[in-house]
């Protein structure tokens, strides 16, 4: 006499895969603040892209009479200690800025996935070595190792963009490995095997995948961490130096004339912020987008 | 449990190594002359050559790195600064502890505002308090701790007379560098305090409790922030290596004479007995701390304490 | 208690109770003016499908229902003439595992993971009576031992416990201030079948020391058998048929109690098929007009497609919200 009565739950019938790409955005667009991070960061991306036409100034251009002014309306920032627009050098910097976080996440990210790939794919030995050196890679402060091989490489450019990239794989290689390892013990693993498919495969079509949607979120809250790291590296002279109008490096060189003029702190600083906040807007929504469990 | 703790102590000494190692190779890479950077660039051949022997930087890689070891973790000889010839032990006995404790009164201050902050908006979720904390959460995590360390300087050095804007001293020369610090870690620490608090508010657990007449903030903490705590200590031990290496760039703001100051002026000096020895101690420290974090996880969750016991290294939970 | 007083006053009153949930900005009506009521130590079983509010109402007796997104929109509760809903949270708090207390569907999930199981029954004894520390800890050691664990095991944590354990961890926990009510919610619905029968014995066991009367949840017909007094039967926050066990079990007059019979399988009839309720239940934040069942409802009319269908008195004297007994009952047989 124990049966029960029909236990249809009222749940949505399941969705497709390919429908999660869209779901994902649907979730996304609703989200006003996600939007709003979004709206802002793709403004800044297209001013700095031109940056050439929009600056009121060369971003070089010395101008001895007005050196260190306050905001006004010919200089809307103000002007540095060489009498460069700091309006005009912020747009140029944040090609800096900016592209140092994106690439120097990117390439972590790629990397990264690529060795938490192997460490889950062979699993074992190699496994045991790639999280043991990663162990000690991340038993180092982020900062220390940045500074530590931003000094190996030499500062400039692409040489910080390597330093900061170092320093993102053991996050990147760990989460997609403990992805895998919980999306392993799922019971469609378990059914691609038991209808004779390849390791290679089940890895390839099935565990990743499954796997990388934390790593994309880790990825665009990484990409505000890199640019604060870029920035710092560059405040304390390793990283991108002055004159590069980088925005750490602004800061660096205002720093010496904080108490006649803290205009030249303040500006470089806020677009700095800016672009850390809207990152932050647009991962916090796209984790809510991606895990729905966490939506309210 | 004493066999877990003896273990992860144990491990500490191959992760040590494996720190020499890693950042004495990565020296060994840093372009430059350190005889020509501590002799000037008016020194003689002669003098550049014998300065060269006698840093021992003729010898091949490997006979540098057995000795750098050997004299280490064998003989305990930290060395002396390549630049000052100064002991590296006694600066860093001076300098570990300032830095220990600029990053620790920090991580104390984030989560002892954090974890409230956070409490108050899940349990007022989608309210006004929610509301306010989250942004300020927000503007929290989105300011750069080196760029508030120089708002600070202004607002309360510069414009107000109040504070010292560099040195050391009394308690007042650490106000304005642990403010610096802490902004990001008491908005890391409210947000994941209100998620798993969102979390954990929704356990069936919390129902009974409450069908059990407990009084609701009982329920809150007792019940709901106690299993709330291990992402939130997880949060904590992750922030902690971002704390050390923010205050690593906050010593350079206020000279504070602390290890990321020494270590950045090795760097920029090419001192590398200063880089490679601080290196090693800083990551020691932060091993410590992440022990530290280890354990409180197991003080605050039988399921994990008898994981330890059994030997279990593993945190992730199997399904 | 006098046989008169009770007549006019029963023990536990239920009167027009409506829920709402918000979700999405959508309104759901979980419940919609259920009463019911339920004398001492008597059980009344709530029968229904998973999501046709059975829960709801259970958590709104004892007013634990979410901050967030639920919300009590009508009737009263009555527990001896006083009104629940009436009180303040300090006073409900008192009632709370004092006077009513409540079994958990999931005894996976229902106990504090990090408090020890002894602990989590002294606290309900410590927060409802007067004494020292080892007063309670004795009185949760007896608990544990009255529901077959040693008290050894005091300091023991869930995770060290099976689920059938668990559950009478919770049990403990549900009788230790001895309530006059308990709410058992689907109590042995997450154990195995063959913990369940030693589980409904237990909880029965008790109550029949303590006389405390029982509203059971539940979805199975069999444990309605074995355990109730009366049944109500509830159809997308309604009750749709209310009677005593007999009444219901040998004259079920609403088309879906007979659907909910015909999906039992008979031991002594030579039937090869069961016969499921076709469809399903209804969304509920979009309830049909009239008959909330009348769409899956092999009898529905055309009256039952709208206005308001009232419950109604059988031959019997049981009460069913159906307009069409009659036809139903000729051709049931």
């Amino acid at each position: 006499m124990m049966v029960s009565v029909t236990n249809a739950a009222v749940s949505a019938a399941p969705r497709k895969k390919q429908s999660e790409f869209m779901r994902v955005m649907r979730q996304m667009r609703k989200n006003k603040l996600a939007m709003l991070g979004l709206i802002i960061f793709i403004a800044e991306l297209i001013i700095v892209l031109l940056a050439p036409f929009i600056s009121p100034y060369d971003y070089t251009a010395m101008d001895p009479i007005a050196i260190r002014q306050g905001p006004s309306l010919q200089h809307w920032f103000g002007t540095d200690d060489l009498g460069r627009d700091i309006f005009s050098r912020i747009l140029y910097g944040g090609r800096y800025s900016i592209t140092m976080g994106l690439f120097s996440v990117a390439i972590s990210t790629t990397v990264g996935m690529s060795i938490g790939a192997v460490a889950g794919y062979f699993g074992g030995q190699v496994d045991n070595i790639i999280m043991r050196l990663l162990d000690i890679i991340q038993s180092l402060p982020a900062m220390l190792l940045t500074i530590v091989i931003s000094a190996v490489l030499g500062s400039g450019y692409g040489n910080t963009i390597l330093a900061l990239s170092v320093n993102g794989l053991p996050a990147a290689a760990r989460m997609l490995r403990a992805q895998m390892m919980r999306e392993r013990d799922n019971e469609y693993i378990e059914a691609a095997q038991s209808i004779n498919c390849s390791k290679f495969r089940i890895i390839v079509s099935h565990l990743i995948p499954n796997s990388f949607s934390p790593n994309i979120v880790q990825a665009t809250m990484g990409v505000a961490n890199m640019i604060v790291m870029a920035a710092s590296l560059s405040f304390i002279g390793l990283g991108v130096q002055p004159p590069t109008p980088e925005w750490g490096a602004m800061l660096s060189g205002a720093r010496q004339f904080i108490r006649q003029s803290p205009h030249m702190v303040i500006f470089p600083g806020l677009a700095i912020a800016i672009t850390i906040l809207a990152l932050n807007l647009m991962g916090d929504g796209l984790r809510d987008a991606l895990d729905p469990k966490l939506k309210r | 449990m004493a066999r877990y703790v003896l273990k992860r102590l144990l491990w500490m000494i191959p992760i040590a190594l494996g720190v020499a190692v890693l950042v004495f190779t990565l020296m060994c890479f840093c372009p430059g002359d350190p005889a020509e950077i501590i002799l000037g660039s008016t020194a003689t051949q002669e003098n550049l050559a014998a300065k060269r022997e006698e840093l021992g930087l003729n010898d091949p890689y490997i006979i540098r790195l057995g000795t750098f070891l050997s004299d280490t973790f064998i003989h305990f000889d930290l060395g002396e600064s390549w630049i000052t010839g100064a002991s590296v032990k006694e600066a860093i006995a001076e300098r570990l502890p300032r830095t220990l404790l600029l990053s620790i009164i920090q991580l104390i201050i984030s989560f002892g505002i954090g974890i409230p902050l956070g409490v108050m908006a899940a349990v007022n979720q989608n309210k006004w308090q929610d509301n306010l904390c989250m942004a300020l959460a927000l503007i929290g995590i989105s300011i750069p701790n080196f760029w508030l360390a120089l708002l600070l300087v202004i607002l309360f050095s510069v414009k107000l007379n109040l504070l010292p804007a560099m040195g050391i001293g009394g308690i007042e020369y650490y106000i304005l560098p642990a403010l610096a610090g802490c902004t990001n870690g008491i908005a890391a620490g409210a947000r994941q305090t209100r998620s798993s608090m969102l979390d954990v508010i929704r356990s069936d657990y919390i129902t009974t409790a409450r069908a059990k007449g407990v009084p609701e903030w009982q329920v809150i903490v007792k019940h709901g922030l106690k299993n709330g705590l291990i992402p939130i200590i997880t949060v904590m031990g992750t922030h902690f290596g971002k704390m050390l290496g923010g205050t690593m760039v906050i010593e350079t703001i206020f000279a504070i004479p602390g290890m990321g100051q020494y270590i950045i002026n090795g760097v920029n000096n090419r001192d590398y007995q200063v880089v490679q020895v601080g290196s090693i101690f800083l990551a020691i420290a932060f091993s410590f701390c992440m022990l530290a974090v280890d354990l409180l996880y197991a003080a605050v969750d039988p399921r994990i304490r008898a994981r330890y016991a059994k030997g279990g290294k593993r945190r992730a939970k199997k399904a | 208690m006098s046989e008169q007083k009770m007549e006019t006053e029963p023990f536990l009153q239920i009167e027009d109770l409506a829920v709402e949930y918000y979700s999405d900005g959508k309104v759901i009506s979980a419940v919609n003016g259920v009463s019911l009521r339920l004398e001492k130590g008597k059980t009344l079983g709530l029968v229904g499908e998973t999501g046709a509010g059975k829960t709801t109402i259970a958590k709104s007796i004892l007013r634990i229902l979410p901050d967030v997104g639920a919300k009590i929109t009508g009737g009263e509760v009555k527990l001896e003439g006083k009104d629940l809903f009436k009180l303040s949270e300090v006073e409900m708090r008192k009632i709370r595992g004092n006077n009513i207390s409540m079994i958990f569907q999931d005894p996976m999930t229902a106990l504090n993971p990090v408090q020890t199981v002894g602990d989590q029954i002294a606290e309900v004894v410590r927060l409802h009576s007067k004494g020292e520390k080892h007063d309670f800890v004795k009185r949760a050691e007896e608990m544990l031992e009255m529901v077959g664990i040693p008290a050894e095991r005091y300091h023991e944590y869930p995770h060290q416990f099976s689920g059938g354990m668990k559950q009478r961890v919770v049990i403990a926990i549900a009788l230790a201030c001895n309530p006059d009510l308990l709410l058992a919610d689907e109590p042995t619905t997450a154990l195995d079948v063959t913990i369940q029968a030693q589980v409904l014995d237990l909880i029965a066991d008790l109550r029949k020391k303590y006389n405390t009367a029982m509203l059971l949840i539940t979805h199975d017909m069999g444990v309605v058998a074995q355990t109730c007094d009366d049944v109500a039967v509830i159809y997308a926050g309604k009750i749709i048929e209310y009677g005593s066990k007999e009444q219901i079990f040998d004259h079920p007059a609403h088309p879906y109690t007979i659907g909910l019979f015909g999906a039992i399988p008979s031991m002594s009839g030579d039937e090869e098929w069961l016969h499921p309720i076709d469809g399903l239940p209804p969304e509920p934040f979009n309830l049909p007009k009239g008959c909330t069942f009348h769409p899956r409802c092999p009898y529905a009319t055309e009256a039952c497609r709208g206005g308001t269908i009232d419950m109604r008195r059988t031959a019997d004297g049981h009460q069913c919200r159906c307009i069409n007994i009659d036809t139903v009952k000729k051709q049931e047989g």
